[in-house]
């Protein structure tokens, strides 16, 4: 199966799209709250996305020096994926949640860094940023559907999961690896 | 039926003693509150100016100057100190070990009519100088410098300048905490940028010389005075409003489109 037929039906699969939605929804909100000044000092939303926090609260504090490596973005990043792919056993719960408080997180980091940021660190942002949405989008995809399949089981209907399930799954984990290299570089 | 009213009357008679001894348990002797005798700073101020111009968000420059009594019968040595903020302190996200702190960038002179030009010690952010007054005796004091303002923090529509200066006289032994208030007037000359604005501002007179706002107030002078900026401007965030406008652009892009399908179903 190529590629682009895998993503045709991924888009066409309702779990992506309420994803996507929520993810971006998030994103949006903490992008106008952080525009408008609503963060002025970094919540700790800021603090589940260490990377991005990094560039932003160097922005808002001059004197600020994060003491963070790199296995710390490969901790939460990685910790991150595994609450919103894990959230589905939960009926898809904490992945609803998580995929809300990781889009606002983001949203509301962005403004900062491309105020403030030079202009090596805002594209690293923006990449990495990219690829953590899309990561998260596919995982959040993957526990979404994978929580209706248990809610079919407490209905006492046949368990089955959906082959997109599957497809989604991969491509985060790719998308995932990806921004975690990206972290790392 | 009589047993209870003697039951009655006697519960009565021993809730009566019981109070009566429970007034006399809680009598104490009052404390008198003896008041403590406040002594008085021997030293005493008059004609106190101050005045503080920031040029711009990096560099301010201050003049201080006071004329300094001292009321006791003996030789007064005492010390004229100045200092100024240390800056933001470093913020982390996770507990990391402190960096070496930045050097403060300042400069002071002080001059005395009496003895001219004091020896100056700076140490962080603090100058201290060292000077004498004979058995009431008196004195002029001239202090002039400058400062590289380092406290500025950014907000995406505002930017902030939150520096300060403090100056300080006191006695170089039997210092006994905070002087005590001088009945003196110190005048505050404060100028600034013409495209910032005082925090309190609308609590001042405020005029424009030259590209500049200049507000003046009396201040009580307690030995000390500390001088905060607390300055702001409006900035406007050129990046982030492209990406702020394309977000709504493309929201509203999707309602349209979401509708007009509504609509042609």
């Amino acid at each position: 199966m190529k590629i682009d037929e895998v993503l045709r039906d991924l888009y066409e699969f309702k779990w992506f799209k309420i994803s996507a939605a929520i993810f971006l929804g998030g994103f949006f909100i903490g992008y106008n709250l952080g525009f408008l000044d609503f963060v002025p000092t970094p919540i700790p939303f800021q603090y589940l996305v260490p990377y991005l926090a990094k560039a932003m609260s160097s922005a808002y504090y001059p004197g600020s020096v994060p003491q963070i490596d790199k296995l710390d973005y490969v901790k939460y990043t990685f910790g991150e994926a595994v609450v919103v792919l894990g959230g589905g056993v939960l009926i898809g719960l904490a992945t609803v949640g998580a995929l809300f408080i990781l889009g606002l997180s983001i949203g509301a980091s962005l403004p900062s860094i491309l105020e403030y940021a030079g202009v090596l660190a805002a594209s690293q942002s923006i990449i990495f940023a990219v690829l953590f949405t899309c990561a998260m989008i596919f995982l959040g995809t993957s526990g979404l559907s994978l929580g209706s399949s248990i809610l079919h089981i407490a209905k006492n209907t046949a368990f089955k999961i959906d082959r997109r399930t599957y497809d989604a799954f991969l491509l985060g984990l790719a998308f995932l690896i990806l921004s975690i290299l990206m972290e790392l570089s | 039926m009589k047993s209870l009213n003697v039951a009655i009357v006697l519960m009565l008679c021993a809730s009566l003693a019981f109070t009566t001894w429970l007034d006399g348990a809680g009598t104490q002797t009052p404390i008198v509150a003896v008041q403590p005798q406040l002594s008085r700073s021997p030293l005493e101020f008059k004609q106190i100016s101050l005045e503080v111009k920031v040029i711009n968000a990096t560099y301010a420059e201050f003049e201080f100057s006071a004329s300094i009594l001292n009321t006791s019968n003996q030789t007064l040595q005492y010390v004229i100190e100045f200092s100024t903020s240390t800056g933001y302190a470093p913020y982390y996200l996770f507990a990391p070990p402190l960096p070496p702190a930045k050097p403060l960038e300042f400069a002071v002179e002080i001059n005395s009519e009496k003895f001219g030009r004091l020896d100056v010690r700076v140490k962080g952010s603090t100058a201290t100088a060292f000077s004498s007054l004979e058995a009431e005796g008196d004195d002029r004091i001239h202090l002039d410098g400058w400062m590289v303002l380092t406290q500025i923090r950014y907000l995406i529509w505002r930017e902030y300048l939150e520096n300060y200066v403090s100056f300080s006289f006191r006695p170089e032994v039997q210092y006994e905490g905070p002087a005590l208030a001088s009945e003196t007037d110190l005048q505050v000359t404060f100028s600034y940028p013409i495209e910032y604005t005082k925090a309190d501002e609308a609590n001042y007179r405020v005029e424009i010389v030259d590209g500049y706002k200049i507000v003046r107030y009396p201040e009580r002078f307690y030995g000390g005075y500390g001088l905060s900026f607390n300055l702001y401007k409006p900035r406007i965030p050129a990046t982030s409003l492209i990406v702020f406008l394309a977000l709504w652009t493309l929201l509203i892009a999707v309602v349209v489109t979401v509708r007009r399908r509504h609509v042609k179903d």
